[in-house]
């Protein structure tokens, strides 16, 4: 059990890659622990990597580079300015708007930075808003990309905890629009008490239709995949599939924006990012086995029933443990190194796997956005020419909404549970 | 020297075509199987299998060139932090480990696919080597690119770091 801890600690400090790291880990275990298991390697990195359900990743990567590429984000600037950017800190509410609505197409919190943030923060910063409080409110914002759904991590959750996507994909519905109507309030407030400005324009009603047709086709997109999922009519690498067919149409023959000569990039990207994180889910699913064979997860969920503390202690303990891993470990390995740990002891307290899966990642959604090792923060600072320490404070104030969320997700199961029990009995 | 970054590049090319045709391959089956069964009320017999098969391919030829490209996630902050020469030296045994694993790796794919590799696949009726033999080509990919980089970080000082975790 220590070699295992002590050497992955140790591997992953040095900057050996995850995937390799929890390999070393396992065979260093079978040498000194079970040596005649050691033959079982490569056969547990083969049924780590043969995964039906994991197809839909480098898919639903794919579809959010598509939307992206097929000049996406104007459409939904330019709706997000129809409804919010007459009130004060108009930009700062199309911001956050911008983010809840790309959070359902891209499905990555640091594409919505890249994305978003290349758009406004120059923008906010020309229009007098500090540059901290520009940069700070698209990463704070974008961490909704990976909680409102269709989420990436929601699909790798599903295949860590043996979880139906489409319950997690409901789950984390009300907890992501939370954020981004909290994200709101608190624009509103600081640009009150900061006196942003107002956007000032003038549309006739046919030119709001425009406005509204040119996003309505991009807007549809997440209805049309989480339905397919919710409903039993596709499962999620069949969905991914056909939202890849749709936003290819879309960018193609509607929007007309999208290069056909761009896709095979594109397409490399996607299965690029799907292989770095396959390699890491086959190399833990090994690790974890190792874990189950020690029954490490029902010993550490005993020994936390036996030092008899409230639930409510051990909830907060696993939400402060969620949010130090997310700030140095990238959300995928967390969610596969955390589950197989801190589920059955979440467990044994009553708390449900959908309504975990969608605390750990919003929990690891934070990690996105804190020092020392946050990507969303390194995007912005490319943008924004800040260091990530400024963007950090521009950002604290919004964080607030993701923590209040958290604590709301970790107590009130209703607000997880309510939606998937209504529609996937 | 630029000889053998020239053929690396190469081979990185050859190996991320290989990987997103067969993704693109995935992909069609995919919206194909879903169109078929709506539409038509039939199947691609062996197609959920196939793709299995392809995709088993793109994680361990993918993650092998990933090691080229130094794009694996990993955590950074603590190596970033050392001085060049350390920096360098802990490059170098992180990578050494890395080639040790998939050594290790290769050499125990072997009796295993001898063991179970003539199996045939549920639908398709293939031979299960045909996706078992992709765990040695990537783990010898690996071992290649891991040579490569230790090589490039002491003749080039090329101590580029990788994907942020």
């Amino acid at each position: 059990m220590s070699i295992l801890l002590l050497s992955l600690l140790v591997l992953l400090v040095i900057g050996v890659p995850i995937a390799y790291s929890l390999g070393i880990s396992s065979f260093l275990y079978f040498i000194f622990i079970h040596p005649e298991l050691i033959a079982i390697l490569p056969q547990r990195l083969f049924a780590g990597m043969n995964s039906y359900t994991m197809i839909a990743l480098p898919l639903f990567c794919l579809m959010g580079f598509l939307m992206n590429e097929g000049g996406i984000t104007r459409r939904l600037i330019d709706f997000s300015l129809l409804f919010v950017g007459r009130l004060r800190g108009g930009l700062g509410l199309v911001n956050v708007l911008a983010s809840m609505i790309f959070g359902g197409i891209s499905g990555s919190s640091v594409s919505d930075t890249a994305s978003i943030g290349a758009v406004l923060i120059p923008e906010m910063e020309n229009k007098g808003y500090s540059p901290e409080f520009a940069s700070g409110i698209t990463v704070a914002s974008s961490t909704m990309g990976m909680i409102i759904p269709p989420s990436v991590p929601m699909v790798v959750y599903a295949l860590a905890a043996e979880e139906s996507v489409g319950k997690l994909f409901l789950g984390s519905l009300f907890p992501g629009l939370m954020i981004g109507i909290l994200m709101l309030v608190i624009t509103v407030g600081i640009s009150s008490f900061r006196k942003f400005p107002r956007e000032e324009f003038s549309l006739d009603t046919k030119q709001k239709i425009e406005t509204f047709n040119r996003a309505i086709l991009a807007l549809i997109m997440p209805l049309f995949v989480i339905g397919s999922v919710v409903f039993g009519i596709a499962t999620a690498t069949e969905s991914a599939g056909i939202g890849v067919l749709y936003a290819f149409i879309v960018g193609t023959l509607v929007f007309r924006t999208l290069k056909v000569k761009k896709i095979p990039k594109l397409m490399k990207d996607a299965i690029m990012t799907s292989a770095n994180v396959m390699i890491i889910i086959a190399l833990s699913k090994l690790y974890i086995w190792i874990l189950a064979i020690e029954h490490i997860p029902q010993q550490l969920s005993m020994f936390i029933n036996q030092l008899n503390m409230p639930g409510v202690w051990i909830i907060l303990a696993v939400n402060l443990v969620i949010l130090m891993a997310g700030t140095f470990i990238d959300v995928s390995p967390a969610i596969l190194l955390l589950t197989p740990v801190l589920l059955p002891i979440v467990e044994s307290f009553g708390m449900n796997p959908v309504q975990f899966g969608v605390l750990l990642i919003s929990g690891l959604a934070v990690g996105l956005v804190t020092p020392p090792v946050g990507m969303c923060l390194n995007v912005a600072s490319a943008i924004s020419g800040l260091r990530i320490g400024k963007i950090f404070y521009g950002a604290m104030p919004f964080l607030a909404a993701n923590l209040v969320t958290l604590l709301l997700i970790s107590f009130v199961p209703q607000l997880t549970l309510w939606l998937p029990e209504l529609l996937m009995k | 020297m630029k000889g053998i970054v020239a053929v690396e590049k190469r081979i990185s090319f050859f190996l991320e075509t290989l990987v997103t045709v067969f993704f693109g391959l995935i992909l069609i089956l995919t919206i194909l199987l879903v169109i078929l069964r709506y539409i038509f009320n039939t199947s691609i017999v062996g197609g959920n299998e196939l793709m299995e098969f392809l995709f088993i391919y793109t994680t361990a030829l993918g993650a092998a060139v990933s090691l080229g490209k130094r794009s694996h996630i990993k955590v950074t902050y603590f190596v970033d932090q050392l001085p060049e020469l350390p920096r360098a030296l802990v490059d170098t045994f992180a990578f050494f480990l890395v080639l040790g694993i998939n050594l290790v790796l290769l050499r125990l794919s072997f009796p295993w696919i001898a063991k179970v590799g003539d199996a045939a696949s549920p639908v398709l009726r293939l031979p299960s080597w045909v996706a078992m033999i992709s765990v040695p080509v990537g783990c010898a990919l690996a071992v290649l690119y891991c040579a490569l980089d230790i090589y490039k970080i002491w003749c080039f000082q090329d101590s580029g770091r990788g994907g942020e975790a």
